[in-house]
């Protein structure tokens, strides 16, 4: 699948040779970890599940091993092994489909990231068992995006602003001196014609945002109001439903925004925020199916509210 | 000698005051906001919006590129200086966006259409609810 990007780099011509320096970083790294593209590192690893362990790139290498570091610092909130499902129900194919019960268990019985194997020296990964499948969606467009920042960084640009299909990053702030500003996504923006519900202000970081809203099954949705979306809880195998319709994640690291955005989304917004928390180095902002809005503490008295049909709460 | 040619001290006080008004007024209209506007760009990729940003109006802005995927290995890369904004580079066989006009003016846009890429001039901005992007 291809990501659509766009980058807005401020300053002369040389600005311009690191743009395109950062972007081809990013297709190699789309085309190592990609679920589709048959030659990637994900593909052929998912192909020898249950046979052999798999030489990969050092960056394959680098990103799954920090998913397992999210997998187990979330109690498997974050599963990389969650790909069976994400077949089984295909929200993004051409076909979705609630699958039955009796499917979705078992599928889930391959579901479990602590059944990756990973071998530092030879660079090797192996899944213990013949079914299952790695997908790294939730976590690689970040390390494309710290990747295209240090690439961006080291040729001297101070000031720029990308979007990786939806997460937006910065570097420096807007060449006026402010701070950028960065509406976030309003999940019921088909409803209430908002572009955003909150604007923050940011600099040197990355705002990542998962939702219910961004691919869902419309079919289902349209005949029973029912949102079947493309989030998986691996505890369950349907997609997951802890009272959130969206999740923010701003931090300076794009990997560890795009992870937790959507641990937050997983875990729902207490046990998500006692995690970031701990973990420290983000902030957070969590939207409940009730329009409710719950920011960690750094981000309270500075979200700005852009529209009326959310609640700010303290 | 004329005794009216002479500058008496009053008249000073006086020419002084209405450059003090003149000076005042510039700077209330540079503060009330008649310049402050935004024009809001709009990029587009098979009819979905991918990404929108805003423009200052006043003065000079800083030259900014922006260089656009549009899938299948296709760019098109934007570029928005103080002078309007146009189609630098683009690698679709017919290359009409990159030969076409720069646009700057609410309403205009330019499009590639082997890339179903449309980069649009919108309007105006919506006052404090301005961003720079959005997170989706």
């Amino acid at each position: 699948m291809d990501t659509i990007m766009s980058f807005r780099v401020y300053g002369d011509r040389s600005a311009k040779k690191a743009m395109n320096k950062a972007i081809d970083r990013i297709k190699e790294i789309e085309k190592h970890m990609s679920s589709t593209y048959e030659d990637s590192d994900v593909v052929k690893i998912n192909k020898a599940a249950g046979t052999e362990p798999v030489k990969v790139h050092d960056d394959t290498f680098y990103v799954i091993k920090k998913a397992l570091e999210y997998g187990q610092l979330s109690d498997g909130a974050l599963d990389i092994t969650i790909r069976p499902i994400v077949e089984l129900w295909g929200i993004t194919s051409d076909n979705p489909r609630v699958p039955s019960k009796e499917e979705i268990d078992e599928k889930l019985a391959l579901v479990d990231y602590r059944k990756v194997v990973l071998d530092e020296e030879n660079k090797t990964v192996f899944l213990e068992e013949k079914g299952m499948g790695i997908d790294l969606g939730a976590i690689a467009k970040g390390y494309a995006a710290d990747e295209a920042v240090r690439i961006l960084r080291e040729a001297g640009v101070e000031s720029a602003l990308l979007n990786l299909g939806g997460n937006v990053i910065t570097i420096g702030s807007n060449p006026d001196g402010r701070s950028w500003r960065i509406g976030i996504q309003d999940p019921r923006r088909d409803e209430t014609g908002e572009p955003h519900f909150a604007i923050v202000g940011v600099a040197d970081a990355t705002v990542v945002s998962s939702g219910d809203y961004e691919r869902y099954i419309e079919e289902v949705y349209e005949k029973t109001g029912e949102r079947y979306h493309h989030i998986f809880d691996p505890k369950t195998g349907y997609p997951a439903d802890k009272g959130l319709m969206a999740s923010t994640i701003i931090s300076s690291s794009s990997i560890d925004a795009d992870a937790l955005s959507t641990i937050l989304f997983i875990m729902g917004y207490e046990e998500g925020f006692n995690l970031i928390e701990e973990i420290g180095n983000a902030e957070a902002i969590a939207v409940t199916v009730d329009k409710e809005v719950y920011t960690t503490e750094g981000l309270k008295n500075s979200l700005i509210q852009s529209n009326d049909h959310y609640k700010i709460m303290d | 000698m004329d005794k009216s040619m002479k500058l008496k001290i009053g008249d000073i006080f006086v020419y002084l005051f209405i450059l003090v008004l003149i000076g005042l007024s510039l700077l209330g209209l540079k503060t009330m906001g008649v310049d402050r506007s935004n024009t809001v760009v709009q990029i587009q990729l098979d009819g979905q919006v991918i990404d929108s940003f805003e423009v200052s109006q006043d003065g000079e802005i800083e030259t900014r590129e922006i260089r656009v995927d549009t899938g299948q290995g296709g760019y098109n890369i934007v570029r928005v200086t103080s002078q309007g904004i146009a189609v630098i580079d683009a690698n679709c066989p017919d290359k009409l966006c990159v030969r076409s006009p720069i646009i700057k003016v609410p309403g205009q846009s330019i499009v590639c259409i082997p890339h179903k890429f449309v980069v649009r001039i919108i309007g105006e901005n919506q006052g404090d609810n301005a961003v720079d992007d959005t997170a989706s």
